[in-house]
């Protein structure tokens, strides 16, 4: 009994870690071509608590930003840092990630 | 029509074209644009500037501070150390403290693009060290109001504005006369580069200036006011909270009143850091 109880304990902790889901946010903003503002909005998403990565892709005019897993980025959140960068939200895309 | 001490008028004719515009990441070198830091955002910038009318020459070497209170309105601090050669006088030491503030009112944002038009107040302080001859400031407080607008792509860059210069009156009578300066300036991204990429973008500057004639105790001053305009080209490079901003300007007319010694040539260099 004690086995069975070990050994499905380690199964459900092996699951998690392979079906673990992160998010990354793609984040989509108008005014965003100035590299100075761009650093300002990496510097203040990478304060978020949980913010795993920032890629700010200025072609693309977005931003991309992978949490770490079991954090979340609020629409709120998003709208702060570009209010005062001097941007504009266009909008954001979540995706969820498998973690392997 | 009266003439005044030549030595004292020709530093301070020169003065009070220096350090006036506003520096900031992608605005103008001479000029001014609508740019403004990120809320709470702090700019460092260290710059020099040079300029030469026939054998007379200033220079002013300062740090201007900036502090964005929103993500539309900053406020700032110029302190300049000066040096003027008359060419038969020279003198060094601090100059006119500058006060600035800048408020964007207007914003329309697209992909990859952004217009904006912004007001700028600036307070030439009466702080130049004194005693000098040449004198090292204008020995007066002077407002400057600007309005300018700018349009900053992936590409193109463009900007227009226009500045009136309300000079102050001094102790011993002189009132320069009021100042107005327009700017047309545009810009290219030749090379389009990615984030992390070092980013450079070409300046073309169109700067004119008109002045009024002075005034000392109500009459008016003999060789003083008049018109000039200038073509100057520039670049900014920047790498993220970075930036390196240079321009010379070019005398292309001038229409000065009586005789004054007409622009040679001017420089600007700033340095930009944004904490």
């Amino acid at each position: 009994m004690k086995r069975l109880c070990v050994a499905t304990l380690m199964y459900f902790a092996m699951a998690a870690a392979v079906f673990a889901e992160v998010t990354v946010y793609h984040i989509i903003a108008e005014g965003l071509e100035c590299e100075s503002c761009a650093s300002e909005v990496e510097r203040q998403l990478k304060e978020i608590e949980g913010v795993d990565s920032v890629d700010i892709i200025l072609e693309l005019k977005g931003v991309n930003v992978r949490m770490a897993e079991g954090y979340e980025l609020t629409d709120a959140q998003v709208q702060k840092i570009l209010d005062d960068a001097g941007v504009t939200l266009d909008h954001i895309e979540h995706h969820a990630m498998g973690q392997h | 029509m009266i003439q005044i001490g030549r030595n004292w008028m020709r530093g301070v004719g020169l003065i009070v074209y220096l350090l006036s515009s506003v520096a900031s990441a992608h605005d103008p070198i001479f000029g001014i644009g609508p740019h403004v830091l990120f809320k709470d955002g702090f700019e460092i910038a260290p710059e020099t500037h040079v300029e030469k009318a026939s054998d007379e020459q200033v220079t002013e070497t300062g740090v201007e501070i900036t502090y964005a209170l929103t993500g539309d309105w900053a406020i700032g601090i110029e302190l300049p150390y000066t040096d003027v050669d008359v060419g038969s006088a020279s003198a060094s030491g601090l100059g006119d403290v500058n006060l600035f503030t800048k408020y964007r009112f207007w914003r329309n944002d697209t992909l990859g693009a952004q217009e904006a038009a912004a007001v700028s107040l600036t307070f030439n302080t009466n702080t130049a060290d004194g005693g000098e001859t040449p004198a090292l400031g204008t020995g007066a407080t002077d407002t400057i109001l600007g309005l300018t607008y700018g349009y900053e792509g992936r590409k193109w860059y463009r900007w227009a504005s226009i500045r009136y210069r309300n000079n102050g009156g001094n102790d011993g009578g002189l009132q320069r006369g009021e100042k107005v300066l327009f700017d047309l300036v545009g810009g290219i991204r030749f090379k389009p580069t990615g984030y992390l990429e070092p980013d450079t973008v070409w300046l073309l500057e169109l700067n004119g200036e008109y002045g009024a004639r002075a005034e000392l105790n109500g009459a008016a001053v003999a060789n003083t006011g008049g018109t000039e305009w200038f073509l100057s080209p520039g670049i900014f490079w920047t790498k993220r909270n970075f930036a390196i901003k240079a321009g010379i300007q070019i005398p292309i007319a001038s229409d000065l009143q009586g005789v004054q010694a007409e622009s040679d040539i001017r420089a600007r260099l700033v340095l930009e850091w944004h904490l």
